[in-house]
């Protein structure tokens, strides 16, 4: 039944993907610290090239056990960190042209990797529960969905991080010179000494961002890192949405009953709440930028509880022991 | 004249509590976003401390032991109902509120949208001063320049209005709806569960190869009714003509099927089976396969005379891998007779003398047991797993393997002469669920428009001018004012390209 050959593949592409990301993100430090164009063209090559291998991997898993390569904790720590590099690469550095933040996305990978390899099992077939269609799709969403939420959870933090930036930039400019604070690019910055390189930037409101310098001035702006933020997690909260439904609809398949507040359903409720909660904290009058981050920020941390500490510290069915 | 006398009036009072302006504020606070915000925050709090505690209605046993190991605690989890977090009344309160909030936001906005889908884009009034803004010189007329736009508009699809020698354009009502349909949607989905837990049932029941069960109340290892449900169960006959459960080489289940006969009165109905995620469903009803173990079956004779002859069934011990279950025979002279069964399907034993299975197939069984001998206590309510040894003394104890027998003192034989299999059925009706299904699909048709559509207005506007017309186009977006900039851009690129078609046209 397991491929033994292809299993083998599987992990040596595994540990192929875990260096050549790690390279890639010594890359992207070095990229960031320096700003050095040609670091971060390597580092994205290097992130491709262990995209494909870990790509690889998962591939020859799933022939390894004839099945969708998402069937235990360590196979999906692996596919959300997958899906983490590749959204980074065709959409964050294809389409956003933010390839400043890869490093920031590798990162999030290589922890997700790590998790997985320490929950490592073997390729095998599944226990009969979990050989169903809704499953896969479930799985398949609920994968898809925590992999679009970590992104837009690097947004998040990194717009808080710039955000206090900024108004600190923004209570200094009024004791400080206020020469060049009219203009700050998105993504330039101002190494000391040198003026603020005007070609490529465009006029910010001075009085809102002030002047930031030095190292978060690499970020682009706290407007429009929530933007993206805002928009990433409206991606992954319907995938989110719809994973859970499926997953009742499994539920209701193999166990005869749609929810039973099984606490792998039940965090995975909670993560919707407060996901949902941030939609809606975004768009009302005080809860708008900063405390709407923070809220998006607990909804990540309650993705984590939903994926780790249930499957590790909290028993239910989700524990995959088989049918009992 | 009135006014002229009227006394100036005096300084407002602060307005006393009455209930009906407590009600009234109640209302107010209730409605807004943001006590919604704080009701959703609190839901989560709620539902994560059910996952801190165990749940009677999931796993009573480790309630049990929950109680054992805090006993101080105990008293307070329980009035607090932490054990039964999801049914109590104060998680209840908890998305009741939340509902209630969301039908104060929904329902004037029902009514708005209503209105707004009614009331057709203004064409009067000056255009300069929208977000979105440009004039130019065309040298078509106006009325050319109008009937590009309302092309040009309508291939977006935009609902469009023309008066005063002006285009007005709306789109984006999908985004207020898909709102409105979502949330709605959780009311249905409440309904949906309201009904499948008045109106269902749910039960478990264990069935012995060759054995049957009746639908009826008596028949269930375990039963919940819901509280309306009163006593319509179907009353179908399901026998277990055969189990079968394969195993991958390395032990783990790889397939458990039922092969089942469906009577319903007295009438052969159906041949099926049940499988994993693959459920058998008759009026309503739908009969999943959730679990299996072993039935021994077990004879005991005395002096010759059959006192008993049953399969047992059997539960396995998380702990030691033995299959336990007890047999109960009272018609033993002089004494009643109990049984303890320790059932292994494939015997092997350790080099410290313990024995374990050392897989899941029936390679090697044995029957081991402890008898015990005095009054079973069948007066009094008891478990069909356990004995009540109040009563009994420990007797002998034996093994027997698969086909053998065993002499006890009193002229007593204890045989196992078969193996059976059990199959343990989940059954259950839920006439909540195809309103659920329905809630489930508005909740994500209401969902997408919500967050990607967008509510947005455009203008053209043609006025006569020396050269041909001065043309006029404005834009205004609710929500997702940068794409909408894009959209702008391209609508104003795609007018020029007409009108310097039109005008090449008309020249």
């Amino acid at each position: 039944m397991v491929n033994s050959a292809y299993a083998q593949t599987s992990d040596g592409l595994f540990w192929v993907a875990f260096v050549v990301y790690f390279m890639a993100l010594i890359g992207f430090v070095a990229a960031f610290a320096y700003r050095s164009k040609g670091a971060s063209t390597l580092a994205v090559v290097l992130a491709s090239i262990g995209a494909a291998a870990h790509a690889g991997s998962i591939a020859t898993r799933g022939l390894a056990a004839a099945r969708p390569p998402w069937g235990n904790m360590y196979e999906y720590s692996s596919m959300i960190a997958f899906l983490v590099v590749v959204g980074y690469l065709v959409i964050v550095n294809g389409r956003l042209k933010l390839r400043d933040l890869g490093g920031f996305a590798i990162a999030l990978a290589l922890v997700s990797l790590s998790l997985g390899r320490v929950l490592y099992a073997p390729a095998g077939p599944l226990v009969p529960a979990l050989s169903s269609w809704w499953l896969k799709v479930h799985v398949a969403a609920m994968i898809t969905a925590s992999s679009t939420f970590s992104i837009a959870f690097i947004f998040t933090i990194l717009y808080l991080l710039k955000d206090r930036a900024e108004r600190r930039a923004a209570t200094s400019l009024f004791g400080g010179s206020t020469v060049g604070a009219a203009y700050a690019g998105p993504t330039v910055g101002d190494k000391p000494g040198f003026p603020v390189d005007y070609a490529s930037s465009e006029p910010v409101d001075a009085k809102r961002d002030g002047e930031v310098k030095g190292f978060w001035a690499r970020l682009p702006s706290s407007e429009k890192l929530d933007t993206l933020a805002f928009r990433t997690h409206a991606i992954g909260f319907p995938i989110w949405t719809f994973g859970v439904i499926a997953g009742a609809i499994w539920a209701s398949k193999a166990w005869g009953r749609y929810w039973g507040w099984d606490p792998k359903e039940t965090w995975a409720f909670i993560t919707w709440v407060i996901y949902a909660g941030y939609l809606h904290a975004r768009a009302t009058a005080g809860w708008r930028g900063r405390k709407a981050a923070l809220v998006a920020s607990a909804g990540f941390v309650s993705l984590w509880i939903t994926y780790y500490v249930v499957n590790l510290w909290i028993v239910g069915l989700h524990s995959y022991a088989g049918v009992k | 004249m009135q006014t002229a006398t009227a006394p100036p009036r005096p300084a407002p009072k602060a307005p006393r509590p009455t209930p009906w302006r407590l009600l009234r504020d109640g209302w107010r606070w209730l409605r807004t976003m943001r006590t919604a915000l704080i009701l959703l925050f609190i839901l989560a709090a709620g539902a994560s401390v059910g996952s801190l505690f165990p749940q009677e209605p999931v796993s009573p046993g480790r309630v049990q032991d929950w109680i054992a190991g805090h006993p101080a605690w105990a008293p307070l989890a329980r009035r607090l109902h932490l054990f039964n977090v999801y049914g109590s009344w104060w998680f209840t309160t908890i998305y009741v509120l939340l509902l209630v909030s969301v039908v104060g936001c929904i329902v004037p906005r029902y009514r708005a949208l209503f209105r707004q889908i009614r009331s057709k884009p203004r064409t009067d009034g000056p255009l300069d001063g929208l977000p979105q803004y440009r004039a130019t010189l065309s040298p078509t007329t106006p009325d050319d320049v109008l009937a590009d736009a309302e092309r040009e508009f309508k291939r977006s699809r935009y609902r469009v209005v023309r008066s005063n020698g002006t285009i007005a354009g709306e789109k984006g009502h999908t985004r207020e709806l898909g709102s409105i349909v979502f949330h709605t949607a959780f009311l249905l989905l409440l309904v949906g569960i309201v009904i499948g837990k008045g109106f269902g049932f749910s039960g478990q029941v264990a069935v012995v190869e060759g054995d049957r069960f009746t639908d009826t109340n008596v028949a269930y290892d375990s039963l919940h009714e819901g509280r309306f449900f009163g006593d319509r169960h179907r009353g179908f006959t399901m026998q277990l003509n055969n189990f079968d459960v394969a195993f991958q080489p390395s032990g783990i289940p790889k397939d458990f099927r039922s092969y089942v006969t469906l009577y319903d009165r007295g009438r052969l109905v159906r041949n099926g089976r049940i499988r994993v995620n693959e459920p058998l469903v008759y009026k309503g009803v739908s009969v999943f396969q959730l679990a299996w173990g072993w039935a021994p079956r077990v004879t005991v004779t005395q002096n010759g005379k059959l006192l008993s002859d049953a399969p047992i069934v059997v539960l396995q011990d998380q702990k030691t891998g033995s299959w336990r279950g007890v047999v109960k025979v009272p018609q033993t002279k002089p004494m009643q007779l109990g049984l303890e069964l320790y059932f292994y399907n494939d015997l092997e034993v350790t080099s410290t003398n313990i024995p374990f299975n050392r897989s899941p197939l029936a390679r090697r069984p044995v029957l081991f047991f402890q008898s015990f001998r005095g009054d079973l206590g069948l007066d009094r309510p008891q478990s069909v797993y356990a004995l009540d040894k109040s009563a009994l003394a420990p007797g002998d104890v034996g093994g027997i393997p698969l086909g053998g027998s065993t002499n006890l003192p009193g002229g007593i034989v204890v045989s196992f002469p078969q193996l059976k299999q059990y199959s343990v059925f989940q059954v259950a009706s839920d006439p909540g669920a195809p309103l659920m299904l329905a809630a489930a699909i508005l909740i994500l048709v209401g969902l997408l428009p919500a967050l990607y559509s967008s509510r947005r207005r455009v203008w053209v506007r043609a006025a006569p001018d020396a050269a041909g017309s001065r043309v006029e186009v404005a834009g205004q977006a609710f929500q997702r004012k940068s794409a909408f900039e894009e959209e702008f851009k391209a609508i104003v690129r795609n007018l020029d390209r007409d009108l310097a078609r039109s005008g090449t046209r008309d020249g």
